[in-house]
C-alpha cells in the first residue's frame, strides 16, 4: 500500500490550489484577482514543464 | 487500491461516459473559447453600441424619458423590462414585446442614459452576428430549451467522465513519478500519460466549469420554479386587483426601489405582465456593489399605482447557486489575466477530450483483460503483444 502513496499529493495539492484560484478572485477584488491570476497560472505551469522535460523513465 | 473488478467497472464508466459526451463537449470547448472574450471581440467588430461622446458627468435623463423614447419608437410593442450593464453606467437597454406576458422580444433597444437617443435597435429578425452563432450554438444548438437541457445532460456525462478519470488515475500512475510523460515509448503510451497529466492537473477547474455549466442550463426551469413560488407568493394578495392599464413613474419605482436597499444598484427592472413581475407590479432586481454580492440579485415588489415598495424578500439558496453559477463558468470575475487563464485552461480541456479519443481508437486493438493484467504485473502500458498475452490462471 505505500506504494499508493506518492500518487495523490501533487493532484490534491493542485485541486487546492485551482479551488483558492476560483474562489479568491470571486471574493474580493484587487489582491484577490492577483492571488486567482497566480494560482490558476500553476496547473497551466506543471502541464508545461512535465509535458516539455525531457523523460527520464 | 481498486480491486481488479472494480477497475474494470470504473473503465467502463469513464469510457462510456466520455464517449458519448466528447463530440459535444469538443463543440463547447470550441465555441467557449471566443465567448470567453464576447465582450472584447464585440467591441472591436463593432457590434457593441458605445454612448454618445459626452463630457463627463453630463446628467442622466429620467429613466420615465427613456421609457417614452422607447414606446414613441415602436407604438405596437409592450415594454417588459429595462437593464443596465455594470460596465455601462450611461447606456440603458429597453426589451419590449408584442404583448406584456410576450415569451419572446420582439424589440431591445439601446439608449443613451443621457439624450435618451436610440443608438442601437435589434429584433429577432436581425442578420446575425459571428458571435450570435457561436453564442447559440454552446447555449441550445438551435434547438431551444431542449438543445439546452440536452447539453446539460452531456454535461453531467462528461462530471461522471471526471470523476471516474481521477479514480482510474491511481492504478495507472503506481509505478510513474507524477508528470511522467514516456516521450520515447510507443505512442500510446506517451499519450495516455499526457491525458492523464493535463487531465489531472486540471480536474478540479474541469469539475467548476463543467458542473457550472450543466447548472446554468437549468435556469430557465430553476426561474420558472422561483416565479411559480416565492415571486407567486409575494404578488398573491394582489392578484384580483383590477388592471388599470397605467403605470407610475418607473423613475419613481427604481429610487423607492434603491432607497429600499440601500449600497445596491439596479440590474434590471422588470413591467407589469411578464414571468419576472407580477401582474400589477413592477420588480425591480437589485445587486451588491462588492464582487460576491454583485452576482447576486434580490427582488423588490413595487405599486404601479404609487411606486411605492411592498414586499422584498432574498432569492432562494438554489437561486443563488445558478446566479454564482454564472461567473465561475464564463470565468468573467477577475479581469483579462483570468480570461486568458480560462482561454488556456480550456485548449487543455481540448488535448485531454482529443488525446481521450485517439487512446479509445488504438486501444480497441487491445483486450481490456490484457491491459488490466499489465497493471496487475506491473508492466508499462504497452503494445507489445508479449505483455498482452499473458494468461492467468483464473483466465478460463
Amino acid at each position: 500500500m505505500s506504494r499508493d502513496v506518492r500518487v495523490w499529493p501533487m493532484p490534491v495539492l493542485l485541486g487546492c490550489v485551482s479551488t483558492l484560484g476560483l474562489a479568491s478572485a470571486l471574493l474580493a477584488d484587487g489582491w484577490a484577482d492577483a492571488v486567482s491570476w497566480i494560482t490558476l497560472t500553476v496547473p497551466v505551469l506543471v502541464i508545461f514543464w512535465y509535458s516539455l522535460k525531457r523523460s527520464t523513465d | 487500491m481498486l480491486s481488479t473488478s472494480s477497475l474494470k467497472r470504473w473503465l467502463f464508466v469513464h469510457k462510456w461516459t466520455s464517449l458519448i459526451c466528447t463530440v459535444f463537449l469538443l463543440m463547447l470547448c470550441i465555441t467557449g473559447l471566443p465567448l470567453i472574450f464576447t465582450h472584447e471581440i464585440e467591441h472591436a467588430l463593432g457590434d457593441h453600441p458605445e454612448p454618445l461622446d459626452l463630457p463627463t458627468g453630463t446628467a442622466r435623463t429620467s429613466l420615465d424619458t427613456i421609457v417614452a423614447r422607447a414606446e414613441a419608437a415602436s407604438p405596437d410593442a409592450v415594454v417588459q423590462f429595462v437593464s443596465t450593464d455594470p460596465d455601462e453606467a450611461n447606456l440603458w437597454y429597453v426589451g419590449m414585446g408584442e404583448t406584456a406576458d410576450a415569451v419572446e422580444v420582439s424589440v431591445f433597444y439601446t439608449l443613451d442614459a443621457r439624450t435618451a437617443d436610440i443608438l442601437d435597435t435589434w429584433t429577432p429578425n436581425d442578420d446575425k452576428t459571428l458571435m450570435d452563432i457561436i453564442f447559440r450554438l454552446h447555449y441550445d444548438m438551435f434547438a431551444g430549451l431542449p438543445g439546452t437541457l440536452f447539453l446539460g445532460a452531456m454535461g453531467l456525462l462528461f462530471v461522471v467522465a471526471l470523476v471516474s478519470g481521477v479514480v482510474v488515475y491511481a492504478p495507472f500512475m503506481q509505478k510513474l513519478r507524477f508528470g511522467t510523460v514516456r516521450k520515447h515509448k510507443a505512442n500510446r503510451a506517451k499519450w495516455l500519460d499526457l491525458h492523464n497529466l493535463l487531465g489531472i492537473a486540471t480536474a478540479l477547474w474541469l469539475l467548476v466549469v463543467g458542473a457550472t455549466g450543466v447548472i446554468n442550463t437549468l435556469a430557465i426551469p430553476i426561474y420558472g420554479l422561483w416565479q411559480q413560488t416565492e415571486l407567486a407568493d409575494m404578488t398573491r394578495p394582489y392578484r384580483n386587483d383590477a388592471a388599470t392599464g397605467e403605470f407610475s413613474s418607473a423613475e419613481q419605482a427604481v429610487a423607492a426601489a434603491l432607497a429600499h436597499a440601500p449600497g445596491m444598484e439596479l440590474s434590471f427592472l422588470s413591467f407589469p405582465g411578464n414571468d419576472f413581475s407580477g401582474p400589477h407590479h413592477y420588480v425591480a432586481y437589485v445587486r451588491g456593489t462588492e464582487p460576491f454580492s454583485s452576482r447576486l440579485l434580490q427582488p423588490i415588489l413595487i405599486d404601479t399605482t404609487n411606486s411605492h415598495v411592498i414586499d422584498s424578500r432574498e432569492m432562494p439558496l438554489y437561486a443563488k447557486v445558478l446566479l454564482l453559477s454564472q461567473p465561475l463558468h464564463f470565468g468573467d470575475y477577475g479581469g483579462m489575466p483570468l480570461k486568458i487563464l480560462w482561454a488556456l485552461l480550456t485548449c487543455v480541456a481540448i488535448v485531454v477530450l482529443g488525446s481521450g479519443v485517439y487512446l479509445w481508437l488504438q486501444k480497441r486493438k487491445i483486450p481490456l483483460d490484457a491491459r488490466l493484467r499489465a497493471l496487475q504485473f506491473g508492466a508499462e502500458e504497452t503494445n507489445s503483444p508479449s505483455v498482452v498475452y499473458v494468461r492467468l490462471p483464473e483466465d478460463s
